[in-house]
């Protein structure tokens, strides 16, 4: 039974590896918790031959079995019948016809056994995207390239950065309907030497992490472009009445940029929160899109 | 909560001496060490670096299966169904020459760090000559069409990186192969053996296959966890704000970006975008970073360990670290 097991052991972990990978592709978007939405298709495939190629092996080593004799019979010294099985005389187990490597990959290297922790994490205890941790430790931040942005509102009524500037009021006031808008489009127009967010209302949405004082927090979003080691952050410096929203949720905020013309342009630009609703995780965390209208 | 429960084990050899003689106390350290390692672990569970060590192990080992699954399926198809003449004919027979056409091969065929190792172990086990697999076991993550666009959006408007990138990372393969060819000892480096069954002309071909595929992907994914969890550690522990103390000299920049490059194991196709968010560091220095990423990290490390041996790994990777610094300086510098 134990030499039964050693031998089918490799090829169920293949297939325990391909099984974890399908479990969060196929009808999940867990994988976006990890990597980026390219690799889904790479990520079916492989989960597909690993899972095939494990029953393969696991079917292959059943039948190779069944084939050999599980009891023989033979006479002892007295001549009396008797009945021994060869596997236990053996000492390790066979492995079809090539008996004299037939160890090697019986056992399979003992290093693949580690295999078994990311597989077993991802079927069982799926470890969460990242969060406020890496967000908030002194994190690389996400280049925002310098764009021409257009402007903003198309129900805006002044036309024109200057106007909307001098007129920050009446056209916060005028324009109802926020702009929804990605971390890296409002940390990009906050460097707009146009000012084109002056006095507008937009629309956030990013997850949160606790600030230096009381009534600041941040919001967060991490993009990734490949896997989650390579996750850089984008934040946005939030002020606000009350206590902060729980570290981690997330949120979707309106509110107005406030200008900080004495702070390095570098840092988190830093914005009026006027509402703000929990929501749900994103599907995709590390994309950084614009809040869903909904 | 792990030292209580050593401490407490301490007392037990003493009770449990007189019946069986060494192994019982030990076994019961162990047991107890583990029992309050696992009790620590479940406290920590949730802390956040602990949540994220977790998250970026699992990150790495997800994005890199897959081309790890495709670089042992080309290399057991390699093994079973390729004979070995074809490379010798389509190879110059000089090693020294060799070499660089490996090294331009690598740079024309997509793929990735975690691929690449498996398919030179079993280029040199069809008889391919070691210098030339392992310039193109550098090159073909360093320099593909996929990373070189990767890395003209990291860096728009500056084509120069490209280039840059492609023509370090070219030069550095080319001369970890000739380095190879002129000092390297057939010793050092433990051929892959591959698993059983080599020489039965009479097995299944499909079932070589699937033997060969199994073997090396488990061997190669058990390395690759290692890796992984060793770059997890240190994605958590080491906190950015170290590196920005080298920003200011230009000199320490070249090495500090080059060793954030080993440590961190960001895949070739990403590191651009990693290396365009290192602001405040010199063009040759976030050079130093793509060149030295795809060649020298923990991850690959540990596979090279696995695939060729530990003191293959330990001498290959240090001098393609020097090899891969020394060339972004020469190309960096001479682009400038």
């Amino acid at each position: 039974m134990k030499a039964t097991f050693r031998g089918l052991a490799p090829s169920l972990l293949v297939a325990l590896v391909g099984a974890a990978l399908l479990r969060i592709t196929v009808g999940s978007d867990v994988f976006l918790q990890y990597v980026k939405e390219g690799l889904r298709l790479p990520l079916i495939a492989s989960g597909t031959v690993l899972v095939g190629l494990g029953i393969a092996g696991v079917a292959r080593r059943l039948t190779e079995r069944r084939r050999e004799p599980v009891m023989r019979f033979g006479r002892d010294a007295e001549g009396n019948a008797v009945w021994h099985r060869p596997a236990e005389h053996d000492g390790h187990e066979h492995d079809g016809p090539g008996h004299e490597h037939g160890h090697d990959h019986g056992h399979g290297p003992r290093v693949a056994w580690l295999l078994a922790a990311p597989a077993v994490l991802l079927l069982c205890l799926t470890p969460p995207p990242l969060g406020s941790f890496s967000a908030n430790r002194d994190a690389t931040d996400a280049v925002v390239e310098p764009a021409a942005y257009a402007d903003i509102a198309p129900s805006a009524p002044g036309q024109g950065a200057q106007k909307a500037q001098n007129a920050q009021d009446t056209a916060g006031a005028s324009v109802s309907v926020p702009t929804p808008m990605s971390l890296t489009e409002f940390i990009g127009r906050s460097r707009d030497p146009q000012k084109s967010l002056a006095g507008r209302k937009v629309r956030l949405t990013g997850f949160v992490s606790p600030g230096a004082q009381a009534g600041e927090w941040y919001l967060n979003r991490l993009v990734v472009s490949c896997c989650a080691a390579d996750a850089r952050r984008l934040r946005v410096l939030v002020h606000a009445t009350g206590p902060a929203p729980a570290t981690d949720s997330w949120v979707d905020l309106t509110g107005t940029w406030r200008p900080t013309p004495d702070v390095p342009a570098t840092s988190a630009p830093r914005i009026d929160v006027a509402d703000r609703h929990a929501v749900p995780q994103p599907r995709a965390p590390y994309r950084d899109l614009p809040p869903s209208d909904g | 909560m792990v030292e209580t429960s050593l401490g407490s084990a301490r007392h037990i050899p003493a009770a449990a001496a007189e019946t069986p003689p060494r192994r019982r106390p030990a076994l019961l350290i162990g047991v107890l060490a583990v029992a309050g390692a696992t009790a620590a672990l479940v406290r920590v569970w949730d802390a956040g670096g602990v949540q994220t060590w977790r998250t970026v192990m699992v990150a790495i080992v997800v994005q890199g299966v897959p081309f790890l699954v495709l670089g042992t399926v080309v290399s057991a198809a390699i093994g079973a169904f390729v004979p070995e003449r074809v490379f010798t004919r389509v190879l110059p027979r000089n090693p020294a020459l060799a070499v660089p056409v490996a090294g331009v091969a690598g740079a024309v065929l997509p793929g990735c760090e975690c691929a690449s190792v498996p398919v030179a172990g079993s280029l040199m086990r069809r008889g391919v000559t070691p210098a030339a697999a392992l310039a193109f076991l550098l090159s073909a993550p360093a320099v593909n069409p996929v990373v070189l666009v990767a890395t003209a959006i990291a860096f728009p408007g500056k084509p120069e990186m490209v280039l840059a990138r492609l023509l370090a990372s070219l030069l550095t393969a080319v001369v970890m192969g000739w380095l190879w060819v002129a000092f390297g000892r057939p010793e050092w480096l433990r051929l892959p053996t591959g698993p059983a069954g080599h020489g039965e002309g009479a097995r299944n071909p499909l079932e070589e296959f699937r033997r060969g595929f199994q073997h090396d992907f488990l061997q190669a994914g058990g390395f690759l966890v290692v890796g992984a969890a060793a770059a997890a550690t240190f994605n958590v522990l080491v906190p950015p704000s170290v590196l920005r103390v080298f920003a200011d000299q230009p000199w320490l920049g070249v090495p500090a970006l080059a060793c954030l490059a080993v440590v961190l194991a960001v895949c070739s196709e990403a590191d651009a975008f990693v290396a365009a968010s290192l602001t405040g560091f010199s063009p040759t220095a976030r050079l130093a970073f793509m060149v030295v990423g795809p060649m020298v990290d923990l991850k690959l490390i540990a596979l090279q360990s696995g695939a060729f041996g530990r003191a293959f790994a330990v001498r290959f990777s240090s001098a393609t670290f020097v090899v891969a610094v020394l060339a972004s300086i020469l190309i960096g510098g001479a682009l400038r």
